[in-house]
């Protein structure tokens, strides 16, 4: 097994998390030998590229960081992650300089935390998801994988946000809230009651849409009120 | 040839009344489709004519009730959609599957309803027809047979293709300025495609094929007489389209063709498309004022085969994209609904708007039944 400091580290995406990683790569305080940059031209070119770039890579010479924007629900970077994790890639996490993470609080791989993030203690960042600059996490919080997290945002104590998220720029969360799966909040504001999983609050819509059915608004077991 | 529908047609409160007896509370309309309901207490709500309406499913069954507890009025669903017994939030009385009042909580102490008055303590239940996924209401007490309404051919295909639906969908609802009539019309009204979305969707209308009735038409064409029969109005028809081939369609148990749109209008107030049936789209025209207008989108996939955890960005992504095409439309018939007034002239329909000419004449033949 190579020290981290032998191996290489490849940064594969594209979008403006990459970019802002790209020209600012000596804040992110890494150990490795070698950095290199892999950029595809946009998002639906992964799905096609993904196999012949991991192809070329080994996890034994290489840790990945795979660097793509919250497209499609954050599914757009799952379609390199996942297949990176099935191939036995250690994906590294990238925490900038200038970011302060609490007392207990952990963060899983692949994650992102941008510059000027603040994160108090005991959070649990899941992997996969990226915290864009100058958000703040509060005590006792949970983020689920795959995530996005924007700018300016705050996020106060004891809130849940479940997997596959798109929390956009300028929100603030009140503390003991829960955000189910598969969300996307892109209105600016004061979010003050739950929300269900599969809710999409965007501009496009003067009502939010939402996914209805089996797991949604239904369950086996009955939903739970 | 000038329409048989006036201006005001589209704007007076009084003729809007009347529509709601006389078409919402006469006819079958769409409430939801089956699969988003698919589990024991799963329900949605809904407002149609003068009533709110719950559509439950019970073990299997599937009931539709007034939304109102008999005993202070309260609504026993507030969310569209969700699951749940029949419990009035207010004092918590809980309905059987009959809509019968099963229990009232202190009942001796409080109420004292004597049995003859407890029996009466019902919700009050409507007609429910399935064709295939689709759940049609009836709010009449003695409904016209569904058959009167839907040709036995139009019920076979919406069931075939409905047998391919997956069991979640994405449904939102759209706040528009116009009456539910024109959209409706705009629906049936093809020729607005190269105008109104010459970028959006005409591109994928194959050139041979621009025509939304899926004949190639020429100068010649002859167009059929307008026909006013109430099962005239709901009819389909498919189109040679452009579909963009993406991985997840390898995945799900597509309907018919891949490069086929497919298109069906559910008089009154729904029109049914599907992208290759791959993509399936219910559009229903909700009245809300007689210059209001909802628009609800239920936008499902054909089932998967294995599951796609990708599933609700692909949802979410073509919804976005019909709520862009609608749009289009919106921003139009909007400027048209505000210019209408008692002094507008009557439209004038050429030969192919045959499917608008019959849909006024038998609109207004169920408006003077009533
Ligand atoms: S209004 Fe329903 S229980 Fe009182
Ligand atoms: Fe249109």
């Amino acid at each position: 097994m190579k020290h981290a400091s032998q191996k290489c580290l490849q940064i594969i995406g594209c979008g403006s998390v990459f970019k802002s990683i790209q020209v600012d790569i000596g804040r992110y305080c890494l150990d490795y030998g070698q950095i290199n940059f892999v950029e595809f031209d946009d998002v639906s070119s992964i799905a096609l590229n993904t196999a012949s770039v991991l192809s070329d890579l080994s996890p034994e010479a290489a840790d990945l960081f795979l660097a793509v924007d919250q497209n499609a629900l954050n599914y757009a970077r799952l379609e390199l992650y996942g297949p990176a994790k099935l191939k036995g890639f250690k994906c590294t996490s990238m925490v900038h300089d200038s970011a302060a993470l609490g007392v207990g609080t952990y963060i899983g791989e692949n994650v992102w935390i941008g510059p000027n993030v603040r994160i108090f203690n005991r959070c649990n960042i899941a992997a996969d998801t990226f915290i864009a600059a100058c958000s703040t996490i509060g005590d006792d919080t949970h983020v689920g994988a795959h995530s996005w997290i924007g700018k300016n945002c705050l996020i106060s104590d004891s809130v849940s946000i479940g997997t596959n998220c798109v929390i956009c720029d300028l929100i603030n969360i009140n503390a003991k809230i829960k955000i189910g799966r598969n969300t996307i909040l892109a209105q600016p504001g004061l979010i003050l009651n739950n929300v269900q999983s599969g809710t999409f609050h965007e501009f496009i819509y003067e009502k939010p849409g939402h996914m209805i059915g089996r797991n949604y608004s239904f369950s086996k077991r009955g939903v739970s009120k | 040839m000038k329409s048989a529908l006036k201006p005001n047609h589209y704007f007076d409160h009084d003729i809007f009344e009347a529509e709601k007896s006389a078409i919402f509370e006469h006819l079958w309309i769409f409430a939801c489709l089956r699969t988003t309901i698919n589990e024991d207490q799963a329900f949605c709500t809904r407002t149609i004519g003068h009533y709110t309406v719950i559509i439950q499913n019970f073990s299997g069954v599937i009931r539709a009730f007034h939304n109102s507890c008999p005993h202070r009025m309260m609504p026993l669903h507030n969310q569209e959609f969700g699951q749940g017994r029949l419990i009035c939030p207010y004092h918590g009385w809980v309905f059987d599957e009959n809509g019968l009042v099963k229990t009232i909580p202190k009942h001796d102490e409080l109420y004292q309803f004597c049995d003859a008055e407890r029996n009466e303590l019902r919700l009050k239940e409507f007609h429910v027809s399935i064709i295939g996924e689709f759940v049609f209401v009836n709010l009449s007490s003695h409904p016209i047979p569904i058959e009167s309404q839907f040709s036995a051919k139009l019920c076979d295909e919406l069931s075939s293709i409905s047998r391919h639906f997956g069991d979640v969908a994405v449904h939102v609802n759209i706040p528009v300025q116009y009456n539910w009539k024109l959209n409706f019309e705009n629906v049936l009204d093809y020729n607005h495609i190269p105008y109104v979305h010459p970028k959006s969707f005409l591109p994928l209308i194959k050139k041979e094929d621009k025509s939304a009735e899926g004949n190639t038409k020429n100068e010649h064409t002859r167009f059929p007489n307008p026909d006013k029969n109430l099962i005239a109005q709901s009819w389909n028809s498919t189109t040679a389209m452009t579909v963009a081939h993406w991985p997840w369609h390898d995945f799900v148990d597509a309907y018919g063709p891949r490069d086929t749109y497919h298109n069906f209008f559910l008089f009154p107030n729904v029109n049914f498309i599907s992208v290759g049936g791959l993509i399936f789209l219910v559009q229903q025209f909700v009245p809300i004022a007689p210059d209001r207008t909802e628009v609800r989108f239920t936008l499902c996939a054909a089932r998967e085969n294995v599951k796609l955890p990708a599933l609700p960005a692909i949802l979410r992504g073509h919804l976005k994209s019909e709520v862009e095409v609608l749009f289009e439309d919106v921003e139009q018939i909007e400027a048209l609904q505000r210019s209408l007034s008692e002094k507008s002239s009557t439209v004038n329909h050429g030969a192919y708007e045959h499917r608008l000419v019959s849909f006024a004449l038998a609109y207004l033949d169920l408006m003077d039944e009533k």
